[in-house]
């Protein structure tokens, strides 16, 4: 750990080898203690992100381990690293997915192991779990565990203008106030209901 | 004439605060750090000097105290807070605190008490009350107030987690069940409980009066007075050297600085946006409060649903519309400190990692917490025994809110959260020869396994969520405080994680044997989850959640003891207890399984008790775990093939006593396992469409019944709940 | 200093730390020398020898003379802490009790310990340290034992047997272990501090099946490493002694060897972690870890307590990483029984000493945004700083720019610093950001450091009760006398002082040792208030076994080890505290038996005066009732140590050809400071500040307002003018 200067802790390198897991501990604990991190971590994510998934769009920002907001034409969309495109991103990208709710306390507890078989929870009808998979490669992007009946979680809806002009400093060039309103409803209020 | 600066009351001087925030943004008004720019290395020698006394007081204070809490589990903490309450620094331990003793100070100004009983030099101040900023009953405050030539100009404080609080209804630091706050046990408001900084007779004598511990009870008083003096020496020495009028400017700009330093590393690691997360538990009450509160004998379900607007200006809002009603349950949390405390137990694992803990950081947050609902209540009569738990379960979320903000800026190091909140057992009983006991284990909550990581799995036995300093202490100890509970086992069994590329950290799963239980035994356990349901734990990236809180089996009238005296041995796991019992070697009378608090339940010898915290939640899919890292499972034994084989498609064989996972056959499982995802799975919009009929069915149970009814009750919940479903502005349930 | 002269017989202590081996070489007539050689990691016995040759160099004594003539050789290692560092200790099996098979994975959840403040409040960093057993090589064996209860006679007796032990478990498990190739087995019951029947018979039974296999495979007990409660600890000691034990006997018995080879008659010794010399041939070894900074407060308590009669000391030992503080109270060391080491938490009592992670090669970390200054926790360690060969700026690097430190007189020139890449790399990344003068700033950040050690010794002090004008302040380690002025500056101590010998002080400190083992063993003895005298004898039957037990353990290995039994002399302890609290304290008490009712009330007596001594404070709370929690003793026999020397006075005028000249010193502002050459002070001198005094192996500063003076026994006192 002595030996490492603060300029190559946090070299691009480093930051990918993190990614992968393969970083030395002692200097994943190194960037741990970096009360406050450098100023361009963000760009060479997204640089080390770009050359990852291949997209020839503009990466905005990385919702999980798949899904990425992308700057597509004049729209902004979630897309999957498969390349499935969810969308507009102001709409709840589950929307778009598949999704299985297990519903019974059997198919909860094939999934659950760390509670005991014969347990009588989770309960059913108190709980359900929800995962949503990628139509285009069916991985499983989120879990959720909610009471029957809960509208679906949009879990994270960032306000890219805001963080790209106020906080990195290099404003997106297709700024509106649009972009930071929450479509979900509007979608849905579409769909056919009979 | 006031006690305060220049002669100002510290009423004033609280109107002050707020006033030149509310006017400026920057704490005190204090625009610039005029001390830090001067002198930069002399500002830290006066905040070490500080910080060292809080920590030098808490380290030799524990000692004296009686409870394993303290000593072993560290739960104490030692401040410096401002006259108006706002805490300086301070030292390890049970670091949310810091965010409590502001408020209550609050209240004894707001109360009055500079003129009745008056404040000073010498006197001696306590509160545990959740009404007037306390967490819960069972942390107990003491304040010192520093004065200089007649100024009050700081306040030294203690506070710890005491082992036994005599609630109505049972033994216990944190009794789950008590329906009304005359059944909460020894509450009380901030009192003077003493002068020429010694305690009172009568105050000891009150312990003995009204808790069932009072020897303890008397230590751990004794002790947290005895810090605080500790702090008030030292802080008048700190004053001689730097003189009063930089220390009155320099514990300000302390504040500020830490105020400073979070927003910065809150606009380095997070994005601004909304962001959105469920919680709720069951707080059972049904059959355990007798004829006598027939209005709280059933079950409650607690719903939070968080929203969390982070803006522009590096602001944490938080919107809770549509939590549950306020009732008649111990979770109420009916003030400022109560709630404050809570959120602190988020944000310092978090973004505080200097030599301040202060409330700097609280600034950087409002809420919005509607009227009425069990966090904001208005009916005085309720219990709070458990007034910190409303907000405090909020924690896991908030912690997951920030691990995906860390994740999506690239700085994934910081990916610690936790999904587990062990709680407290708390057994009491009457042995053989008349002796009664009782006690507080604190081993399930001092220490938590962890979450996985976008990188890497959760740890095991890591560490405790709201005490950075936690410990599970020694088998050998706890023994010696519950005689007839004999601990059979401590370990982390198999497949007891929730599953993800990463997975979460063990739980960790204690058994115990009644051995000559006495007259009477009884165990409860005082838990931040809820019974019937495991906690909606976050599990990130397509990774499942983990359990919040711990789960209870309870195996009565059974022939453990004669198996032992045949030579048989013990079992040590669930699962094992399962295997003897399919094998007709282990006799069992009744088995009882309970989820989260456990209220009550008595014990004879023989009984077999299993208490396990649930696996912590996953990262990622699993199907994409590393194949490397599924062997290192199977060959160390935290996972069975058949799961690996189920959740992670992986195909093992034994090859000379060592696990081997091929990579061809693991790929086609692999396959298979998408294929029945598609089978099993149907578009978004023919399940909502689906679901659709239930919502206008209204098929919910009752409790998630009483869930939606506060959701629909709320105008802002209830429009996207009616929104979400398309069921028109008059769905009621 | 040593003249040069044949035939005397010498005593001689070496310190091996991370960077250098220190040795300390003293004659009868109390003449020393000192040494200093590179630590070799691989072969010991190579830096032994290098550093003693190095001290016979100095005094121009053949080293052949010094092997004949040394009649004790006292080596502390390193090899504990770097086998644990390293990870090549031995393969290790553990029996344990069923139930507890992961009880070195989970280490009860301590994954703070060894982390700074800072990094305790940083969840992110909590990780376990790693375990020293293959879980696969961990089994779980049937039996259990009741264990004492805080409800004395309510419940079963503390040996109770639950559950017996399975010796079917035992043998099963023993092949598996053997078969899986492990190289040493240890066994660990719960409550075996109570009852050690079934580690006893499990280990009989282990042997029997190594043995029937031909295998010399070393079967080690818990209760034969510590009997004392707190399974996790007592475990990770049993770890410790099974992982690193063999490899440290082996470095051991190699000095002792290339030691012997050279002409030296006698057995090897080395310390124990609390404080006593013993053969490097004692059967638990992993009793010496850490043992290196218990030297300086030995030699703390020879020099001033002994030699000069004081009976309050306090030891400072400042290094390039850490700041060592020990306490000297009433003429007795404390012992910590539950230190922490390399991560692990141990049941082994340990001289206490509080280790601040300040040292003069601390990182400075400067944020140009909050204007904050942070020091350490990284060190440059042997790199210094950017004026040798560190990248990032240090504490050093400040005293080399101000003038405090002499950059071509670095271990006597060995090593010559580079002060202009200290003013570069100071100017770029202290001075600009945080918009101060160089100079100024820069003995600012000095001050922090300072102020830190200073409050490190006040609390010390102040957290036992005492009152620090009452103690007399040694400071030692190779930055000690440097920083001494700044360490000094404000704290209210009655006296400061070090020694010309400051950089080998440990060493010196190891040569001052007692020759004794100390037992300890747990038990529970209630004594409520007003109890009747025929309870009391009733409660005192666990001490009076316990304390039997223990001297013929003592006996039986001194024995072993050459001494004996009338050789044999004892002092008593007891580990006592009030009903209801969780802290035990130790007591040093008159007795070793309790033979009537009374006894007990003298033995509770100590406890109470110990406890009023540390928090006067807390009101004595005899009416709550009293607990005694372990017995103890440590068995001593006598052992020749070094004598302090005294030289007689020459006058207060230091010897013209002891000046060299005056340095230019930024103190406050640039002034000039005279220089002198530390060797060449006679006793009796006096030098006034401003002053700067080296040594090839140490710098001792004297500003402005303050003088030393060089006593008799060439302790140097810092006064004010």
């Amino acid at each position: 750990m002595a030996e490492i200067r603060s300029g190559e802790l946090t070299s691009r390198e480093n930051i990918k080898l993190m990614m992968e897991g393969k970083l030395n501990p002692d200097i994943v604990n190194s960037l741990r203690r970096m009360a406050i991190k450098e100023e361009d971590r963000f760009w060479k994510y997204v640089d080390i992100l770009q050359e990852k998934t291949g997209f020839k769009e503009r990466i905005l920002l990385r919702l999980s381990d798949h899904l990425y907001i992308v700057a597509k034409g004049d729209e902004r969309i979630v897309k999957c690293d498969c390349g499935y495109e969810f969308g507009d991103y102001r709409i709840n990208w589950k929307l778009g997915s598949l999704v299985r709710a297990r519903k019974t306390t059997e198919e909860m507890k094939e999934a659950y192991t760390f509670l005991p078989k014969e347990m009588p929870h989770p309960e059913e009808g108190l709980v359900e779990i929800r995962e949503f998979y990628c139509p285009g490669c069916l991985a499983q992007l989120a879990v959720e565990l909610v009471p029957p009946g809960y509208p679906v979680v949009f879990e994270m809806f960032p306000d890219l203008d805001t963080f790209y002009r106020d906080w990195m400093g290099q404003p997106l060039p297709d700024e509106n106030p649009e972009w930071f309103q929450d479509k979900t409803l509007e979608e849905i209020s579409h769909w056919d209901i009979e | 004439m006031g006690i305060g600066e220049g002669g100002k009351t510290i009423a004033e001087m609280l109107e002050e605060r707020d006033r030149l925030i509310a006017e400026t943004g920057y704490f005190y008004g204090l625009k610039e750090l005029e001390l830090h720019d001067e002198d930069p290395a002399k500002m830290t020698r006066f905040n070490w000097r500080l910080t060292n006394a809080c920590i030098t007081a808490k380290e030799s204070a524990k000692l004296l105290s009686a409870t394993p809490t303290v000593r072993t589990f560290g739960e104490c903490l030692f401040m410096l807070l401002l006259p108006q309450g706002d805490c300086i620094t301070a030292s390890h331990g049970l670091a949310g605190h810091v965010a409590s003793a502001r408020d209550q100070i609050a209240y004894m100004v707001r109360l009055g008490y500079e003129d009745n009983p008056k404040i000073r030099e010498g006197d001696i101040f306590a509160c545990n009350s959740p009404r007037y900023g306390g967490g819960h009953s069972a942390d107990n405050y003491t304040y010192v107030p520093i004065f200089h030539e007649g100024e009050l100009v700081a306040w030294a404080a203690g506070i710890n987690h005491i082992a036994e609080v005599g609630s109505a209804l049972y033994s216990a630091s944190v009794p789950i069940v008590s329906p009304t706050t005359y059944t909460d046990g020894w509450a009380y408001p901030p009192m003077k409980i003493g002068d020429g900084f010694q305690i009172a007779k009568w105050w000891n004598l009150l312990w003995k009066e009204k808790t069932r511990m009072g020897n303890f009870n008397i230590l751990d008083s004794n002790m947290r007075v005895a810090g605080s003096i500790m702090i008030h020496e030292t802080v008048k020495n700190v004053i001689e050297e730097f003189g009063i009028d930089y220390f009155r400017k320099g514990i300000r700009e302390i504040l500020e600085r830490e105020r400073r330093r979070v927003e910065t590393i809150v606009r380095r690691q997070m994005i601004p946006g909304i962001y959105k997360h469920a919680y709720w538990r069951l707080s059972e009450n049904k059959g355990q409060v007798g004829p006598s509160f027939p209005f709280a004998d059933k079950d409650f379900p607690i719903h939070t649903p968080i929203e969390l607007h982070l803006t522009g200006d590096g602001r944490f809002s938080i919107d809770l519309s549509g939590t549950s009603r306020e009732d008649y349950h111990s979770w109420n949390a009916p003030s400022d400190g109560t709630r404050r405390l809570a959120l602190a137990w988020w944000w310092l694992p978090q973004f505080v990692h200097s030599i301040c803990i202060n409330t700097a950081f609280d600034y950087l947050i409002d809420y919005t917490i509607p009227e009425g609902s069990h966090l904001n209540p208005t009916n005085e009569q309720l219990s709070t025994s458990i007034g910190l738990g409303g907000m405090a379960t909020l924690m896991t979320p908030l912690w997951n809110i920030c691990k995906r903000c860390f994740f999506s800026r690239g700085v994934l190091e910081e990916d610690w959260s936790a999904t587990g909140c062990g709680g407290l057992l708390e057994p009491e009983g009457v042995l053989e020869v008349g002796v009664p006991w009782s006690f507080g284990m604190f081993g399930a909550a001092g220490s938590w396994s962890t979450d996985a990581g976008s990188f890497r799995d959760g740890l095991s036995a890591a560490t405790c969520g709201f005490n950075p300093q936690s410990d599970m202490g020694e088998v050998e100890e706890w023994d010696l405080y519950e005689p007839p509970l004999v601990c059979l086992a401590r370990k982390l069994p198999p497949n007891l994680f929730a599953h993800g590329k990463f997975r979460g950290g063990l739980g960790i799963s204690w058994v115990f044997l009644v051995v000559n239980a006495g007259q009477r035994l009884s165990i409860s356990f005082g838990s931040g989850g809820g019974p019937r349901i495991i906690g909606p734990a976050v599990g990130m990236s397509g990774g499942y959640p983990g359990g919040y809180t711990d789960w209870h089996v309870i195996f009565s009238n059974t022939n453990a003891l004669e198996l032992i005296e045949k030579g048989m041995g013990y079992p040590t796991t669930l699962p094992e207890i399962m295997q003897w019992i399919n094998e007709g070697k282990l006799k069992v009378g009744k088995i009882q399984y309970v989820s989260g608090g456990m209220p009550s339940i008595p014990l004879k010898d023989g009984d077999l008790y299993v208490l396990s915290s649930h696996g912590e939640a996953g990262w990622g899919d699993p199907v994409e775990r590393d194949l490397s890292l599924i062997e290192k499972d199977l060959n160390e034994g935290w996972m069975t093939p058949g799961v690996g084989k189920d959740i992670y498609g992986a195909v093992a064989q034994s090859v000379d006593g060592k696990w081997q996972v091929d990579k061809n056959s693991t790929n086609k499982e692999r396959e298979k396992i998408k294929q029945t995802r598609r089978e099993k799975a149907k578009p978004f919009k023919e399940w909502w469409l689906e679901e659709r009929e239930l919502v206008v069915n209204k098929e919910f149970k009752e409790e998630v019944s009483y869930i939606y009814q506060d959701v629909l009750g709320n105008a802002k919940a209830g429009a996207q709940f009616r929104g979400f479903w398309r069921v028109g502005e008059d769905y009621q349930l | 200093m040593m003249a040069d002269k044949k035939g005397n017989r010498l005593l001689v202590a070496l310190d091996a730390g991370g960077t250098m081996t220190d040795t300390f070489l003293v004659d009868e007539e109390g003449l020393f020398s000192l040494g200093k050689a590179l630590t070799n990691y691989e072969d010991e016995s190579k830096s032994f020898t290098n550093s003693i040759e190095d001290a016979c160099h100095i005094v121009n004594l053949q080293p052949s003379e010094l092997y004949n003539q040394a009649f004790s050789i006292v080596y502390t290692g390193t090899t504990m802490l770097n086998t644990l560092l390293t990870g090549r200790g031995q393969k290790v099996g553990l029996l344990v009790t069923r139930g507890f098979e992961h009880i070195a994975q989970m280490e009860r959840g301590l994954t703070w310990l060894s982390l700074s403040y800072e990094d305790t409040l940083h969840y992110a960093l909590h990780e376990h340290t790693a375990p020293l057993v293959d879980v696969n090589l961990v089994k779980g064996i049937t039996e259990r034992i009741k264990g004492p209860t805080y409800y004395v006679g309510c419940h079963l007796p503390a040996d109770a047997i639950v559950v017996p032990l399975s010796e079917e478990d035992v043998r099963k498990s023993t092949e598996e272990l053997l078969d899986a190739g492990v190289e040493v087995i240890g066994i660990l019951f719960l409550h075996s501090y109570t009852s050690a029947v079934h580690e006893q018979r499990a280990a009989e039974i282990a042997r029997e099946v190594a043995q029937q296999r031909g295998l010399a495979v070393p079967v080690i007990t818990s209760h034969e490493i510590s009997q004392v409660s707190f399974e996790t600890q007592r475990c990770k000691s049993l770890l410790l002694q099974c992982y690193a034990a063999q490899p440290v006997a082996r470095q051991l018995f190699q000095v002792e060897e290339a030691a012997k080879n050279k002409g030296y008659r006698y057995e090897l010794q080395t310390l124990l972690s609390y404080g006593a010399t013993t053969t490097v041939h004692y059967p638990r070894l992993y009793e010496t870890v850490i043992s290196g900074p218990a030297g300086g407060l030995l030699g703390g308590k020879a020099l001033l307590g002994d030699t000069m009669g004081l009976k309050n000391i306090v030891c400072t030992d400042l290094g390039g990483t850490s700041f060592d503080i020990g306490i000297v109270a009433r003429g007795e060391i404390p012992v910590e029984p539950e230190p922490a080491f390399a991560g692990h938490k141990l049941n082994l009592p340990m001289l206490s000493i509080d280790s601040v992670g300040a040292g003069t090669g601390c990182v400075i970390h400067v944020d140009e945004q909050l204007k904050t200054i942070d020091l350490g926790p990284e060190s440059a360690g042997a790199l210094i700083g950017t004026c040798y060969q560190y990248p990032d700026i240090t504490l050093s690097d400040i005293d080399v720019i101000l003038g405090y430190l002499n950059p071509d007189y670095f271990l006597g020139g060995a090593i010559k610093l580079n002060r202009e890449a200290a003013l570069k790399a100071l100017d770029e990344h202290l001075a600009k950001p945080l918009g101060g003068d160089l100079y100024d700033t820069s003995s600012k950040v000095i001050d922090l450091l300072h102020s830190q050690l200073r409050d490190a010794v006040n609390s010390r002090l102040l957290a036992r009760g005492f009152n620090p004008a009452e103690f007399t302040l040694i400071s030692y380690g190779g930055s000690g006398p440097l920083h001494m002025w700044g360490l000094g500056d404000g704290l209210q101590v009655a006296d400061m002082v070090t020694v010309p010998w400051a950089a080998a002080f440990s060493a010196f400190g190891v040569c001052t040792a007692d020759y004794f083992h100390r037992y300890e063993k747990s038990v529970i003895s209630v004594v409520p208030f007003g109890m009747p005298d025929e309870y009391k004898m009733w409660q005192a039957e666990p001490l009076n076994q316990g304390w039997e037990e223990l001297e013929q353990r003592a006996y039986e290995e001194l024995e072993r080890e050459g001494f004996p039994r009338d050789k044999v002399s004892f002092r008593y302890f007891i580990y006592a505290r009030y009903l209801g609290q969780l802290t035990s304290w130790e007591a040093p008490v008159d007795i070793g038996r309790v033979k009537v009712g009374s006894d007990m009330d003298n033995l509770l007596d100590s406890f109470e005066r110990t406890y009023a001594a540390i928090y006067p404070l807390a009101v004595a709370m005899r009416d709550i009732g009293c607990a005694i929690t372990a017995v103890g003793l440590q068995a001593y026999v006598d052992r020749v140590k070094p004598k302090i020397r005294k030289y007689p006075l020459k006058g207060k005028v230091p010897p013209k050809n002891a000046h060299k000249g005056q340095r230019d010193v930024y103190h406050g502002s640039w002034m000039k400071f005279d220089l002198w050459e530390m060797d060449l002070l006679e006793p009796g001198n006096r030098v006034e500040g401003p002053a700067v005094i080296e040594h090839p192996m140490t710098t001792l500063v004297v500003p402005p307002e303050k003088l030393i003076e060089l006593d008799e026994h060439l302790i140097i006192w810092y006064r004010d003018k």
